[in-house]
């Protein structure tokens, strides 16, 4: 008798330890198989009834007829659709503050401002986002660089996935500048940057000359901008109204930089200039606006993701969680396909491109061999709004379940059901 | 106002619509069916109607016919201030007198499908006035008007509190150094108006007082009675008040409703959902300590009660078809959801002998949608009101 | 000595007034021009108009002009009725921004504006330097119901000949200028409903009683006084129309910029229009609805609303007008003969007719041009301004 129930507890015990929290749902296990009802790899064709093969946390195969290894942990998901993780590739949430004060200030992280617990990552995880670029906001000229993150962990380390990933720049104004001057405070810093790094190799090599030891370092606050002007870090660059976009792209000219822009709703206007030049895009969350033309008295509507479609340039979506619908990154796709965008370009827009604009496309944005297992296992079709996400796997482990999200319960169970399970989770 | 434009009406001439679907919402779905339309009202509707020779054909058949929408409570084509503010108490307010029949809202919720609206006063007053049913299509509001004194609203809550703070700017003779300032001041002047309203109409004195006279038919039950609650503790205290003095109420917002659905489902209350609150987080409550729920409609809807999604103050003025996409997302059943922006609304209005389903007799207020209504990817391609073709999607 | 007392007396009778100075109620004189643009009757080429009293005695080809008759020969150039600017605020004591509303009560039918009018000021030379000759003062628009207007003439002179009506109507606004937030009433229809509050209790009003506001509204409720009435957007006069429908106001639409999307109900009431200033940065759309409303059949007049708006004078928002499609011979009657139907002076003002005042303008080119430029201003048969000549 003793030993029974010392042995039950033996099984309890580790049940008891295991921490429960959102973040941490499973084991990692080394070979794992999921049998999907349909996979969405992005880059190939859909397959039914498919099979994906992971190792170590990284995809080994995907296909109709993949051998299973017979010490893989076989995960059902037969009436499921699987996809890769949605990427975000600009956000301001999830920092303790978005906007610095001081204008100039390229050297700060988002590293340091990161709120683990925000809720921001709690339902970024929940609605299916893999990986998001946490950048400064749109208030500071040069507000500093970013930091690419997935939503889990109790940790920034934990959350980490890649570091010191673009650079923001904000051509919005701030306060009582006008953007002329915004415009030339600009122009000044890189004036001076310029000088500085004139002067600094004249005394290097006058120090050579002279025989002498040369150990002055650059100074690290202006590190990043020395390294967006070599290409090492990619420039982001918002642009609050149309007129914006030229002065973005004279910028990337005249400094030869690599750029993403991050575009205001009013923005669409310049997407022939845009497609022109070629440069990559993040949407606003707001998609649609609306034109008053006032001697005809009417309301044009305009969608921006099918300008911009229309126009030949590549883009991807941002959500906003203040707002119903827009807080969704398959609702944005969604919205693009019911105005004309095709599905695949419109599920592209939330997965493969946005890694490969903030340079995590070796690890996420499609199912393919050789990248990171970040997974979600759907209820149904992605842009389908009856569709939830049941799971959400990253790096081989399951890091999210719906059926054990409390939150989640509290939010859609009424109070008696709320009772009802409260009985059964103290059992 | 004065009915001076002929209100809108289509020609002689028979119109049919061929559709893919047809949703008429009162009853079963119908694949490939017909509706006939004259002279703004429907004539037939259903699978085997026979079309007349001379009939202008609306060539639907890859699309989905359903009734216009109903928005219930939309607050936005108003110019200026929604309440007259210098008093709380304000029955006789009439916001059809506040109308801007110009507004960009109405173009842009006429352009989502919405054929009906109802425009209520607004909330910053404890008894605000009589809202109006419109038709958002036309130049003046006379000629937009289906129904005006269509319902008296009442706001519980704080939110005519607001600005009353005594003194205000130290200036006493300010009009908002007045009650009520706390939600007990709320309750009482609510029932201190019913009962001055029971008094006018038991001593029926000579000298006819508009005020009692509006108040005293939303007693009796002639005037439908609307009352915007927020919190669970004003639900409950909406209906304490209701039943002394036998009201029959509608509830607006209902945003805690989930919480007491049984008790608003006894009642037979119907609610008014909307606008939709997400922000700021999952997490967090938000001004008068609210506490929300997503699937307040699904809660309610499956306890019984009647439940219309209405725009409301929705920033954005919202999609009622995506409202109702979310709502059965979160739970509600889809027959209802699809009810609650047209045939149950159209019931909450007290206009549902003339809009909210595909039915003979009803005005002809019909939408063709590219697909099915609850789909995300689906959009409005034409938009019918009264038998015309008032907006066309390229 | 006989001798010199005539020369005395004929010298008066000859001597020309310098500019501002007129000492009489009405002078004698003819005009000759090449072009007169009676209004009334149509144009005359090389036609004279012979002036008694300050009243207009004849006009026509073959007028035989008295021997010694004073004359101004406008060889040719052409001469039109004195303008009238039918709405503004020009001539008070202090300033438009102060004088103009009193809003510590938002019905104020009371109030007289001619109280705050000095018909001296320096600013109302600016209007007759275009011009004009008569305008209407009025109120502002911030209150609901605002005051009495006046009707007064731009010839400065002390005897008072410049009043022509002291309490021509009654101000009214249905514009959002009426809404305040501390004050009755916040919203429109709280407006309408004030007004109608004032209105209901003229009715009753009875003469014994001391009741300054109620006794100004009950002569509007007889139709004794006209209404002018300040909407801008077609609700806004859409609300205006219902009050002036139900108490049956003999009113004046002023402002009414959108008033052209509501034409056909204006022209079945007979409601006439003042226009509001059309300024050179205006919409395009909105410069159009001016003519919009004349083709329509509207009845429309000019009124700067100066010198609160940036508008010059209503000359220039007659040519914009013009620009943009009003009728060259609409303006005309809007600068003139419709201001004067609409102010109810037509029987003396709007027009060069035997028995009308004697205000006439010279110009040196067709009025409607903008590079003609006014020579001369005569007010009551006195020369009030005359360009300088370099």
């Amino acid at each position: 008798m003793k030993l029974r129930s010392s042995m039950a507890l033996l099984f309890i015990l580790p049940a008891l330890m295991a921490p429960v929290p959102l973040g941490h749902a499973g084991p990692v296990r080394k070979k794992v198989a999921i049998d999907a009802g349909r996979i969405i790899t992005i880059t190939g064709a859909d397959i039914e009834d498919g099979t994906i093969l992971i190792e170590d946390g990284i995809i080994k195969a995907v296909g109709k007829d993949v051998e299973i290894p017979w010490d893989a942990f076989v995960m059902q998901a037969e009436g499921q659709v699987v996809m890769p993780g949605f990427v975000l590739a600009h956000t301001a949430d999830g920092l303790d503050r978005p906007n610095e004060n001081v204008p100039e200030v390229p050297f700060l992280s988002t590293f340091d401002s990161i709120d683990p617990l925000s809720a921001f990552f709690e339902d970024s995880l929940r609605d299916g986002i893999a990986a998001m670029l946490v950048l400064p906001g749109n208030n500071t000229l040069l507000g500093g660089t970013g930091t690419v993150v997935s939503p889990r962990g109790r940790t920034v380390e934990d959350m980490l996935v890649k570091r010191y990933v673009g650079l923001k720049i904000s051509l919005e104004p701030t306060r009582n500048t006008s953007r002329m001057g915004h415009m030339q405070r600009f122009r000044r810093y890189m004036d001076e940057l310029k000088e500085y790094l004139e002067e600094y190799d004249r005394r290097k090599k006058e120090a050579e000359k002279d025989k002498k030891p040369f150990d002055e370092e650059i100074d690290p606050r202006k590190q990043p901008m020395i390294d967006l002007q070599d290409g090492k870090l990619t420039a982001y660059i918002y642009c609050g109204v149309a007129a914006d976009v030229p002065k973005a792209i004279e910028i990337v000219e005249t400094h030869k930089l690599k750029a993403v822009l991050v575009l205001s709703p009013d923005c669409y206007k310049a997407a022939a200039l845009i497609a022109q030049k070629k440069l990559p895009v993040v949407l606003d969350p707001e998609l649609i606006v609306w034109k008053t033309n006032e001697e005809q008295n009417t309301e044009e509507m305009k969608v921006v993701p099918g300008i911009f479609h229309k126009a030949g340039v590549k883009f991807a979506f941002q959500s906003d969680t203040s707002r119903y619908g827009r807080r969704y990154l398959w609702y944005q796709a969604a919205t693009a396909v019911k105005y004309g965008m095709s599905r695949k370009e419109a599920l592209k827009s939330i997965t493969l491109y946005p890694a490969q604009f903030i340079g995590i496309d070796d690890r996420f944005g499609s199912i393919e061999a050789g990248k990171e297992a970040n997974l979600l296992f759907l209820t149904g079709d992605p842009l389908d709004a009856q569709t939830w996400v049941d799971k959400v796997m990253l790096a081989g482990e399951v890091v999210y379940e719906k059926s054990k999200d409390q939150r989640l319960k509290k939010l859609l169970e009424g109070p008696e059901e709320q009772e009802e399970s409260i009985e059964q989770n103290t059992d | 106002m004065p009915a001076v434009a002929a209100p809108l009406t289509a020609a002689e001439q028979v119109i049919a619509i061929k559709a893919g679907r047809i949703l008429p919402i009162s009853g079963e779905p119908i694949s490939g069916g017909v509706i006939l339309i004259q002279d703004g009202k429907i004539i037939a509707v259903g699978s085997e109607v026979e079309i007349p020779a001379d009939a202008e054909i609306v060539d639907a058949s890859s699309g989905v016919a359903m009734p216009g929408l109903v928005d219930a409570r939309a607050v936005r084509p108003v110019r200026g201030d929604r309440n007259e503010q210098s008093n709380e108490i304000t029955p006789t307010f009439h916001i059809s007198q506040g109308i801007n029949p110009k507004s960009r809202y109405l173009k842009r919720a006429l352009q989502a499908g919405v054929t009906t609206a109802y425009v209520p006063p607004g909330g910053s007053n404890l008894i605000a006035g009589v809202g109006v049913a419109i038709k958002p299509f036309g130049k003046t509001v006379a000629e937009m008007i289906v129904e005006d004194d269509a319902a008296l609203h009442i706001t519980m809550g704080s939110e005519s509190t607001y600005g009353n703070r005594i003194p205000r700017w130290n200036r006493p003779d300010s009009f908002y150094y007045r009650r009520p300032t706390t939600r007990m001041a709320v309750a009482w002047m609510l029932r201190k108006s019913f009962f001055d309203a029971q008094q006018y109409a038991a001593e029926s004195p000579e000298q006819a007082d508009a005020a009692l006279e509006t108040l005293t038919a939303a007693a009796n039950g002639e005037l439908p009675l609307r009352v915007t609650v927020r919190r669970a503790i004003d639900i409950r205290t909406a209906f304490r008040i209701a039943d002394e003095y036998g009201l029959k109420i509608t509830l607006d917002e209902c945003t805690e409703g989930y919480k007491v659905a049984e008790l608003i489902a006894e009642k037979k209350a119907p609610v008014v959902l909307g606008p939709y609150y997400y922000y700021p987080r999952t997490r967090d409550q938000y001004s008068e300590g609210r506490e929300f729920n997503w699937n307040n409609a699904g809660i309610l809807a499956r306890a019984g009660v009647k439940v219309v999604l209405a725009s409301g103050a929705e920033p954005e003025m919202a999609d009622l078809l995506t409202a109702a996409m979310f709502a059965v997302r979160h739970g509600m059943p889809a027959d209802d959801a699809l009810k609650a922006i047209t045939l149950t609304a159209a019931e909450v209005i007290g206009l549902a002998d003339r809009v909210g389903s595909l039915d003979v007799g009803k005005d002809a207020d019909i939408l063709i949608l590219s697909g099915e209504p609850l789909a995300g990817t689906s959009r409005v391609r034409r938009v019918i009101l009264n038998g015309r073709t008032v907006h066309e999607a390229d | 000595m006989k001798r010199a007392l005539l020369t005395i007396v004929a010298i008066g009778l000859v001597s020309v007034p310098t500019p501002g100075r007129a000492a009489d109620a009405g002078r004698t004189l003819a005009v000759r021009a090449g072009r007169i643009l009676t209004v009334s009757n149509g144009a005359i080429e090389n036609g004279v108009i012979t002036v008694r009293d300050g009243k207009i005695d004849g006009v026509g080809v073959d007028l035989a002009v008295p021997k010694g008759m004073e004359t101004i020969d406008a060889g040719d150039k052409v001469v039109v009725p004195g303008f009238i600017d039918a709405h503004c605020h020009l001539g008070l004591s202090l300033n438009a921004m102060a004088e103009i509303d009193e809003t510590v009560q938002p019905v104020t039918a009371q109030m007289r504006i001619i109280d705050a009018f000095d018909p001296t000021a320096d600013e109302l030379a600016q209007a007759v330097r275009a011009g004009v000759t008569t305008m209407m003062l009025a109120p502002g628009g911030r209150n609901p119901i605002g005051g009495q207007t006046a009707v007064v003439k731009l010839s400065g002179d002390r005897r008072k000949r410049w009043l022509v009506k002291p309490s021509a109507g009654v101000e009214m606004s249905f514009t959002s200028d009426a809404l305040m937030s501390d004050r009755r009433p916040t919203s429109r229809p709280g407006l309408i409903t004030l007004v109608q509050e004032n209105l209901d209790k003229a009715a009753g009003y009875e003469s014994d009683t001391f009741a300054p506001t109620a006794e100004v509204l009950s002569r509007l409720t007889r139709r004794e006084l006209p209404a002018y009435v300040r909407a801008v957007a077609v609700d806004e006069i859409d609300a205006a129309l219902s009050v002036i429908d139900r108490y049956e106001l003999a009113a004046v639409l002023v402002g009414a910029q959108q008033a052209d999307e509501m034409a056909e109900m204006l022209v079945e009431r007979e409601v006439a229009v003042i226009c509001g200033p059309q300024l050179l940065h205006s919409q395009d759309h909105d410069l159009k609805r001016a003519g919009r409303l004349a083709a329509a059949g509207v009845k429309v007049a000019f009124g700067s609303f100066a010198p609160r708006t940036m508008s010059g004078d209503i000359r220039t928002s007659a040519i914009l007008a013009v620009r943009y499609g009003l009728k060259r011979d609409e303006a005309l009657k809007a600068l003139t003969i419709n201001a004067a139907e609409i102010l109810g002076l037509d029987g003396r003002l709007g027009s060069i007719q035997p028995g009308r005042d004697a205000d006439l303008v010279i110009l040196d080119g067709d009025p409607l041009e903008p590079a003609s430029r006014v020579e001369t201003v005569i007010i009551d048969g006195n020369v009030v301004y005359r360009r300088e000549q370099k």
